[in-house]
């Protein structure tokens, strides 16, 4: 989940088990899938990315409610001054033990689908009253949460739904967030990556619906035009979260920076094999650190010079720039 | 119209949307016609984009279905944007049914319902 208003984000995935199997999974979770990071380890990861600058915990999945220490990763991340945020497709039950633990999360952010058909199609016959009942559950609490609107090139048309829904219960803002062709969706939506054509229109109904509904509407992308990365151009900055706003930390134990589909020659490490900071401090001294700047000023340039899309999701773009072997 | 573009869906169903025009047409007709209204919707926050109506007609009245059906259709080949949705239509028997019900989608329906708890038949002209 991308850090609003200039968050650093440390995006921990403690699991790819999940109660569901999602065509556009970009972690390929499932039922199936029973790995767990261990709660030590994640714990200790916490406190690293806290003296890396990151201010922000953003606990993903597979499906985070169904990982049994989320309640002390949640307290770890408080424990270190973050903002801590909790993503779930929001289909399961709200036991009492669930309940404990959303309470203490500062943003709940839910995926949405769009219609109660489009997200029923997605997640499953009722998917979408269960998802509707916990946020209802957290409207009625006055708990913050936010929608997650997965853009695909087929489905702008469902956003208003969404946005609808979330003025409806109080959102603090809608995230549309387009599909990325990683994980499952490589093989089952391999069509479905949505293009500059289908950016630029979310950006521009996110302002038109975002203006409607009182709601704001954060479109994952950039138009070329719009876009500057002046601090490329100084000196890399002591925290390295200034460096990577966000950093993920896969259900395998490896870190990836800025996104999951990142090539792995510009990975952190695993930390089954060293502390976050250990990574960190090493990815530094070895120069990976600065080849992510090369990439991301020769994205840049990428993108402004012509030939490239006028409208991307920068991340998307960024990775898929390391793929094209411009690194 | 699953292969369609996202961005198409959405330009039709700009092109759908409801004016005051034709929200005008569709009160114009219940007036020439005697269906009861059962029930109004308006779909699509402040600025609705779609209208579901629910209507009846019973014994004698039965007959000027047709010329709602028919005012639908000419309703959306003027308004619609591309979507053509059927009307539905409920009877109680055959081949003589005591009652009717026609629903009508106009515009674009589908997503968040504002139900009306007082129907106006004027529709809000």
């Amino acid at each position: 989940m991308i850090g609003a208003s200039g968050r650093r984000v440390l995006q921990v995935h403690p699991t790819r088990l999940c109660n569901l199997s999602c065509d556009h999974c970009y972690t390929e979770s499932g039922p199936g899938e029973r790995t767990m990071l261990a709660r030590a380890l994640l714990e200790e990861v916490v406190a690293d990315g806290a003296t890396l600058g990151y201010d922000y915990l953003a606990i993903s999945g597979g499906e985070p409610l169904l990982y049994p220490d989320l309640g002390a990763l949640i307290e770890a991340g408080h424990a270190h001054g973050m903002t801590v945020a909790v993503t779930t497709n929001g289909t399961l039950p709200l036991t009492a033990q669930r309940r404990v633990w959303l309470a203490d999360v500062d943003v709940l952010a839910i995926s949405i689908d769009g219609s109660q058909r489009a997200h029923d199609r997605r997640r499953g016959t009722h998917a979408y009253r269960r998802t509707a009942a916990m946020l209802s559950d957290a409207s009625e609490t006055g708990h913050s949460w936010a929608a997650i609107f997965t853009l695909t090139r087929h489905n702008l048309d469902d956003v208003e739904s969404v946005v609808a829904l979330a003025a409806d219960h109080g959102a603090a803002f809608v995230q549309v967030h387009p599909l990325s062709p990683l994980g499952r969706a490589k093989d089952t939506l391999p069509d479905a990556v949505p293009d500059e054509i289908e950016l630029a229109a979310a950006l521009v109904a996110g302002e038109v619906l975002g203006g409607e509904y009182g709601v704001p509407v954060l479109v994952d992308a950039v138009r070329s035009e719009s876009f500057s990365l002046g601090w490329c151009d100084g000196t890399p900055s002591a925290r390295v979260a200034d460096d990577v706003p966000i950093l993920a930390v896969m259900p395998d134990g490896s870190v990836l920076p800025l996104h999951h589909g990142m090539t792995r020659e510009l990975a952190l490490g695993s930390i089954h094999g060293a502390g976050l900071a250990v990574l960190a401090a090493e990815w530094t001294a070895d120069g990976r650190r600065a080849g992510l700047r090369d990439l991301q000023r020769q994205a840049l340039d990428r993108l402004v010079s012509g030939g490239a899309p006028r409208v991307v999701s920068w991340l998307d773009f960024v990775a898929e720039t390391a793929h094209t072997g411009m690194v | 119209m699953p292969d369609m573009r996202g961005s198409e869906k959405l330009m039709l169903a700009w092109k759908a949307r409801l004016t005051e025009d034709s929200v005008g047409e569709i009160a114009r007709h219940l007036d020439d016609v005697p269906a009861t209204v059962e029930k109004a919707q308006f779909h699509g926050g402040d600025q609705p984009s779609g209208l579901s109506l629910s209507l009846s007609y019973t014994a004698d009245e039965i007959p000027y279905c047709g010329n709602t059906v028919q005012f639908y259709l000419d309703w959306l080949a003027k308004h619609g944007g591309g979507y053509t949705e059927p009307p539905r239509i409920i009877i109680n028997g055959i081949p003589f049914p005591e009652w009717l019900r026609l629903e009508l989608d106009f515009g674009r329906v589908g997503h968040d319902v504002r139900e009306l708890g007082h129907f106006d038949r004027g529709l809000g002209r």
